[in-house]
């Protein structure tokens, strides 16, 4: 059968026999001209005010019959003997009979609401590339503009098939191949933000909480590289609501969550594991009980919370407590993400207590801490300092057993 | 004592207050000894190169702190449509550009719509008759509008979708294109340059940087209606030291995550808060001089831009922010305020990049929280003269642009950039710029303005300890002028010539030629 695809790089073959080598540009154009007007009668002096719109009369005329002859004379009839165009002296015709398959009719006569996913996917297959890519005849504007109206038609068809896809993918509750959709629907449309909202709210739905901070993340980029603006408000405030972890892995709130039990780093209080730290001091080592007591949570408390923890502080508690950089980059490396923290060489000392008291109060949320500390006379002064933070303003779920004020 | 090269009978200034060297001696990559007179002969020296400087200037290597490194490259090759004044100019130029080469597409940039008898950029149609053999992109100055040729837009990746496509009343596009469809046409053309293609360009950049006496450029790449391609692939330009040059990367994006896993220690660049007074988009506190009721625009909120200095705060990145009009830099500055309340770091020397139009009150904040001034001097001699850009947009207000004198005497530090592509690059027009800046008061002496582009180049870049200076140990990154520039006259300055340019000991540019 004879295939002609048009979409991406152009391609006229019959059982494995590629013709386009062998038709001029301008033949195929003639056949790309009534494969497009299908149905309808194209006159010849139509035909050469697409194709010779310069040439004078009688030349044009010639350039019509060479090309039509060699178009009939090189495209065989097919097995039932039909020809592929059918002439007159007035005009030309596709021959309706002909049987053939072209990717643009197909896409031409799809119907997006009609289809099933495995016709929706079949189709979208078609989608290789622009209409004619790379054509372009001088001096023919007529045929010139007909492929760009042509694309334009073809990429709003694209959408509406891929849109379609998603929303088939979403009722039969397949959210992955929805958001694979999605993903390339945002390729074309990379500033829409209804998509981008969509993305984030579906990679939640699969747990995946830092897939849809990063969602938002490239989106902002680009919206601003493209556009010099920031996403709009109900889209920030989904991203800031992931970010204070309103919206946990599973886009359910907290609490609704710990009744349902599916989330083992859950934040209710109800059932709040219990993280008992027994740490020693050095007088002269600077930060050395505070470090101690943050490896002694590293050892006990599931990793994954620190995901929610603050980068920033991270790294800065990363000058005292080394621990904290390697935990979190093996999250980074578990999660297949980019980012890595790193090892910082100084820091002003109110930025590493800033980020002691902030790590003391996000685990507090979490567990509840009881420390104990062995040889308290002994305590480095930096660290003694915060621990007198923290009695003079008690943080709920964190105490200290034993400790004089 | 065996040395590479000798230069000697020089005013050598060390960029330290009132030491100058007359013989510098160095070895492979740094200097070794420096001297006064011809003290030198006293350490029984051996040189493989002698350079007699013949009593001329001997400065460290120009830094310039503010380079669009891949566009200055790749628009080399394209069209420079800023001096035309109707189609027909437009015309002109895209015809003589297609008859040189008749294969590739051609690129108008920099076109001014305003400027234009016609006020408004052709269309497809109109394109078409200047050229059609090949695909004509056309792009207005300030990046906002592309017009395409019949042939171009049959031949890029046209964005038909998106809002900006404009159609005539066939709704057949018009090859015009503006907002989401303009910047994503932007985008997939500038995509298209291969790493080839950049580093071909930058190869036939190379002499002509040499020439000026470059020999550190901090590049602005990436970003805002460029291509994130060109910050990737200047990354890999530096460790596959591809140039003679060495190259600061400033990644134009909002990325945290990106800079961070690329291993860079710093953010920014032309990370736009305003846009330019050119285009009356500088966002300045009072009205515009020529567009009453029009204060420009500010492309961050404030909470946004809290949030991005905040990060960069507690990440120890060395930020570098776009901001030109006063009330962009006030934002700029609140914002530090904000971050330096919650981390008190001090340590990062943050950027204001151009800062063109500072008030006196915001040049003592920078200076508190050690903001550095990323300044252009050239700026001045383009558009700062009576009845030029800046007093057509700004009034009277032109007067107290790029402060210079001001800045300093607040004991802030500038370091100096070309700008270019908008800019030409040009160390000796940027210094004369900023010695005889238009308005008197805003002048800085000859050693000052040498400054900006050595030692508080280096500075501002972290790397006063190697580089910047005349000093033993130090790179011997050093630029050779034909006379002495402390005592001919100030008005002359412009007149001089780089006569040597030497990167890490290696001579790369000899009285015109450049030697790879």
């Amino acid at each position: 059968m004879l295939i002609i695809n048009l979409l991406g790089k152009v391609k006229i073959f019959n059982n494995g026999k590629d013709y386009t080598p062998i038709l001029s540009n301008k033949t195929q154009a003639l056949a790309f001209i009534l494969i497009m007007q299908k149905g309808k009668y194209v006159t010849r002096d139509r035909l050469m005010y697409y194709l010779w719109p310069n040439s004078n009369e009688g030349a044009a005329q010639s350039n019509l019959r060479y090309n039509l002859w060699l178009l009939k004379k090189t495209i065989p009839n097919d097995k039932k003997g039909e020809p592929f165009i059918i002439t007159d002296k007035d005009g030309i015709t596709l021959n309706e009979r002909y049987h053939f398959f072209c990717d643009w009719i197909e896409i031409n006569n799809f119907n997006c609401n009609q289809e099933s996913v495995d016709k929706l996917l079949k189709v979208n297959t078609l989608f290789t590339g622009d209409i004619l890519e790379g054509w372009y005849l001088k001096h023919c504007t007529e045929f010139n503009e007909m492929i760009l109206i042509k694309r334009m038609q073809c990429e709003a068809k694209h959408l509406e098939l891929l849109t379609k896809l998603a929303e088939t993918y979403l009722k039969m509750n397949q959210i992955g191949n929805a958001i694979n959709i999605y993903e390339e629907i945002q390729k074309i449309e990379p500033n829409d933000e209804d998509i981008a909202l969509k993305m984030m709210k579906l990679y939640l739905e699969t747990g995946n909480r830092v897939a849809a901070i990063n969602h938002y993340k490239n989106f902002e980029t680009i919206l601003w590289n493209d556009l010099s603006i920031t996403p709009n408000e109900e889209l920030r405030k989904h991203y800031l609501s992931l970010i204070n972890n309103d919206i946990n892995k599973k886009g359910i709130e907290p609490e609704k969550e710990h009744e349902k039990n599916l989330n083992k780093c859950t934040k209710s209080k109800a059932n709040l594991k219990k993280l008992s730290i027994q740490c020693y001091c050095m007088a002269d080592i600077d930060y050395f009980l505070v470090s101690e007591i943050i490896e002694q949570i590293l050892q006990q408390v599931n990793s994954m919370c620190l995901l929610d923890f603050n980068y920033g502080y991270a790294c800065d508690l990363g000058y005292i407590q080394r621990k904290i950089i390697d935990t979190y980059n093996k999250l980074f490396i578990d999660l297949d993400k980019d980012t890595r923290l790193n090892h910082i060489e100084t820091a002003p000392r109110v930025r590493i207590v800033q980020a002691v008291i902030q790590f003391m109060k996000f685990i507090a949320d979490i567990y509840i801490i009881e420390i104990s500390i062995e040889n308290i006379n002994n305590i480095d002064n930096i660290s003694a300092e915060i621990i007198r933070y923290f009695q003079n303003h008690p943080i709920k779920n964190l105490s200290f057993i034993d400790v004089p004020e | 004592m065996n040395v590479n090269l000798l230069i000697i009978n020089g005013q050598c200034l060390s960029m330290e207050e009132n030491l100058i060297y007359n013989w510098i001696a160095i070895s492979g990559e740094k200097i070794v000894l420096t001297g006064f007179k011809d003290e030198y002969k006293k350490y029984d020296i051996i040189y493989d190169t002698l350079i007699d400087a013949k009593g001329a200037s001997v400065l460290p290597g120009f830094i310039d702190g503010h380079f669009r490194l891949v566009q200055t490259a790749i628009n080399k090759c394209n069209v420079d449509l800023s001096q035309t004044r109707s189609f027909s100019d437009i015309g002109d130029l895209i015809q003589e550009a297609g008859r040189k080469n008749k294969e590739d597409s051609i690129h108008g940039i920099r076109l001014d719509i305003n400027q234009i008898k016609e006020k408004r950029i052709p269309n497809r149609m109109e394109i078409d008759k200047f050229w059609n053999d090949s695909a004509v992109w056309i792009n207005s100055n300030d990046y906002l509008v592309s017009a395409l040729n019949t042939y171009g837009i049959l031949y890029y990746k046209i964005p038909f979708s998106q809002v900006g496509v404009e159609c005539d009343l066939k709704n057949v596009p018009t090859g015009v294109f503006r907002q989401q469809a303009n910047a994503l046409l932007r985008r997939n053309i500038l995509q298209r340059s291969s790493d080839i293609e950049r580093i071909n360009a930058l190869h036939r950049l190379e002499p002509e940087l040499a020439a000026l006496g470059l020999t550190t450029v901090c590049a602005m790449e990436g970003g805002k209606m460029h291509s994130d391609r060109d910050a990737e692939f200047v990354y890999d330009v530096i460790h596959n030291k591809d140039v003679y040059f060495d190259i600061e990367l400033f990644y134009q994006t909002l990325n945290v995550e990106r800079i961070i896993g690329m291993g860079l220690s710093r953010l920014g660049g032309c990370l736009y808060v305003d846009g330019t007074f050119n285009t009356r988009t500088a966002a300045i506190s009072f009205d515009y001089f020529d567009s009453p009721g029009n204060r420009g625009a500010l492309y961050f909120s404030q909470e946004k831009m809290n949030e991005l200095v905040e990060q960069c705060y507690f990440r120890n990145l060395q930020l570098a922010l776009y901001t030109i009009g006063d009330r962009a830099i006030e934002m700029a500055l609140l914002a530090h305020e904000h971050a330096l309340r919650l981390t008190g770091n001090y340590s990062l020397r943050h950027r204001l990049e151009h800062a063109e139009l500072v008030t006196e009150e915001q040049i003592n904040k920078a200076k508190e929280m050690e903001i550095i001034f990323s300044m252009q001097p050239t700026y001045e001699l383009n558009w700062g003269k009576p009845g030029g850009m800046y007093e057509r947009r700004l009034g009277s207000a032109y007067k107290k642009t790029n402060p210079f004198r001001s800045i300093l005497d607040h004991g802030a530090i500038i370091c100096g950039g070309s700008d270019s592509d908008t800019s030409p690059a040009n160390y000796i027009a940027s210094i004369y710029a900023a010695v005889n800046h238009p308005i008197e008061k805003h002048r800085v002496s000859v050693f000052e303005a040498i400054q900006m582009f050595t030692s508080s180049g280096a500075y501002a870049i972290g790397k006063e300890k190697e580089k910047g200076y005349i000093k033993n140990g130090y790179f011997a990154d050093i630029v050779i002028l034909d006379k002495d520039i402390l005592s001919i006259n100030e008005k002359e300055i412009n007149s001089l010539k780089v006569r040597t340019t030497i990167k890490a000991g290696k001579i790369v540019y000899e009285n015109g030629l450049f030697i790879r």
